[in-house]
């Protein structure tokens, strides 16, 4: 690859360039951010963390100050409540334990937030925006779409408390509808009452198969409405040929706590994980005392690595070997010529071994020698 | 050719667990012939195999170098790996209990010594019975911990209970029954959909038939 502007640039900061672009099209406006944020403000809203896990340090002022855990917490903090909606996109880096490596890292977001007097439109754009960044990642990619109102109608249907409840959700985002039993036996209820579950979690595709099979489960408690929802809000796919990449899967049960209605996850081929995640998060919102609702979602870019790890097979397109003792002027002279032609040079006195070059020039009594397979 | 990546538990287990597989219309006949290879690959039903310790079938599966796997219950709920668990198998059944001397009486003023190679598992049970424990990892010969004094109980897999009837030792409660589950990586299910729901679907069936 000749050099240029944009085909030096590294993926991940060519997709950030590229979703800054689509998301300002769509009227949604940069928020940049503090790395930093009052401790107190997490350690009360814990709960809506990932991790609990936070990096503090004390302010010259003596305040304990935070390293960002979360984007979204701070922009609902931040932004003021008024009658319209608040658009805006980010692309800030969060610092969290990660499951995987146990310690903390620093984990790069690119997001958006939808706040205020959301309606169904807002969800849908944010979900369109949502298909339209996966595209931008890899065009084989899938969103995967559930309502947690659906899920939690069923769940309250097999009848146990909360923490029956909560169990059959676990149960639900591993699709694990055998132990299900196990979970009724232990509060008493007869198997028999968490049929119409079972079905709901084990159904995963397109979202007009789907809701004829919800139609069809026995038993199944009266989710007209949240279909409805779930329906209209991919009704902005239609003639798209983004709509065969939208799955309805009960699995994406995100925590109740933070999110409501409509929420949904990203995959691409080639990332073992969700890449994306999003949904409605009014229920965050009331906890943190604001009236209106909201809907966003955030891209890991970390999760992108895997995905972006092919590196250039050389580390430049030339090594420009120089005499010892050549003039530095006429050393750069003749790089820059070579730069003109689209190519990257790496000067030095001896080879370097460790660098892996296309092509090794000499540059000798001022003239480069060894450029005849340069076109 | 776009393959299905199984990962099966290396051992007995492993074994029957393929022949589930063999007979739901997914062999592999190289892979039980001897030698010391570990990946084998049948281009006719594109599927491809790699025996892995039992404990790493969910990491594999995991991070997506097996699109589906088979792993112990006491494995998927030691780690809580983010996977789909879409079938138990019937197979490798067992229990993880605590057990002890059988004249063990829990003498709740202390604290109570638990070796375990679960320690996520007993970490969670005591938690629900409000229990102070201290929890000693050990990654095998659990049963010998109390006769030497190491630690006051285990939380071990009890399969027949001839182990721990060899050591003078006897099941004080069951934590949770265990069983092989077909465990599938969350993205892989998404773009390897159909292959999966018809192993799924084919698995169930020999299963149907084995009950």
């Amino acid at each position: 690859m000749r050099y240029s502007e944009t085909s030096r640039t590294e993926p991940t900061e060519r997709l950030v360039f590229s979703l800054r672009e689509l998301f300002t099209s769509f009227g949604y406006k940069r928020y940049r951010m503090s790395k930093f944020e009052e401790y107190d403000f997490y350690s009360r809203n814990k709960e809506f963390l990932v991790s609990d896990q936070i990096i503090t340090f004390t302010d010259t002022n003596g305040k304990l100050m935070a390293l960002k855990p979360d984007v979204t917490l701070s922009i609902i903090k931040n932004n003021p409540e008024n009658s319209g909606v608040s658009k805006l996109f980010y692309d800030e880096n969060v610092y969290r334990v990660t499951r995987s490596s146990g310690t903390f890292r620093e984990i790069k977001q690119v997001g958006l937030e939808c706040i205020g007097n959301t309606d169904q439109y807002c969800v849908s754009e944010a979900m369109y925006l949502a298909s339209q960044t996966l595209e931008r990642v890899s065009a084989k990619n899938v969103l995967a779409l559930s309502h947690l109102g659906v899920l939690a109608s069923f769940a309250s249907s097999v009848g146990g408390d909360e923490y029956i409840t909560n169990r059959l959700l676990e149960c639900a985002s591993s699709k694990n509808t055998h132990d299900i039993d196990l979970v009724c036996a232990s509060a008493g209820i007869p198997a028999c009452k968490a049929n119409a579950f079972k079905e709901l979690i084990s159904l995963s595709g397109d979202p007009e198969q789907v809701v004829k099979q919800i139609a069809n489960i026995e038993g199944a408690p009266d989710v007209e409405k949240e279909i409805g929802e779930l329906m209209s809000s991919i009704g902005i796919f239609k003639d798209s040929p983004i709509r065969g990449k939208i799955v309805i899967d009960f699995s994406v049960a995100s925590d109740m706590n933070y999110y409501n209605g409509i929420v949904f996850k990203g995959y691409v081929d080639g990332v073992p994980d969700s890449v994306l995640s999003g949904g409605c998060y009014d229920a965050l919102m009331r906890k943190l005392g604001k009236r209106s609702g909201a809907v966003g979602f955030a891209l890991y870019l970390d999760k992108l690595e895997r995905l972006f790890g092919e590196d250039d097979e050389y580390d430049s397109d030339v090594m420009l070997v120089y005499e010892n003792g050549s003039d530095p002027a006429l050393i750069r002279k003749a790089a820059e010529e070579l730069n003109s032609k689209g190519l990257t040079v790496f000067c030095t006195s001896s080879a370097a071994a460790d660098r892996k070059c296309r092509y090794v020039c000499e540059f000798k009594d001022g003239k480069v020698k060894g450029t005849d397979g340069i076109s | 050719m776009e393959y299905l990546n199984i990962a099966l538990p290396k051992g007995r287990l492993g074994e029957k667990v393929y022949r589930l597989f063999e007979d739901a219309g997914f062999g592999c006949p190289s892979l039980l012939q001897p030698g010391r290879k570990l990946i084998f690959e049948n281009t006719e039903n594109g599927v491809r195999y790699f025996w892995v310790k039992p404990s790493d079938v969910a990491v594999y599966v995991e991070r997506g170098a097996a699109d589906i796997g088979v792993a112990g219950k006491d494995i998927i709920a030691e780690y809580a790996p983010d996977v789909y668990e879409l079938l138990d198998l019937g197979l490798g059944k067992c229990r993880v209990c605590v057990a002890a001397p059988k004249d063990f009486k829990d003498d709740t003023r202390k604290t109570l010594k638990v070796a375990t190679k679960f320690c996520r598992i007993a970490r969670d049970y005591y938690a629900n019975t409000g229990r102070d424990i201290d929890i000693i990892p050990l990654n095998g010969s659990i049963e010998i911990a109390p006769i030497l004094g190491l630690s006051d109980v285990i939380v071990d897999i009890v399969e027949t209970g001839t182990t721990l009837k060899e050591n003078d030792l006897s099941v004080f409660a069951e934590i949770m029954p265990v069983s092989a589950r077909l465990i599938a990586n969350k993205a892989s299910y998404r773009f390897k959909n159909a292959k999966i729901n018809d192993l799924v679907a084919k698995l169930s069936a020999q299963i149907g038939e084995m009950k």
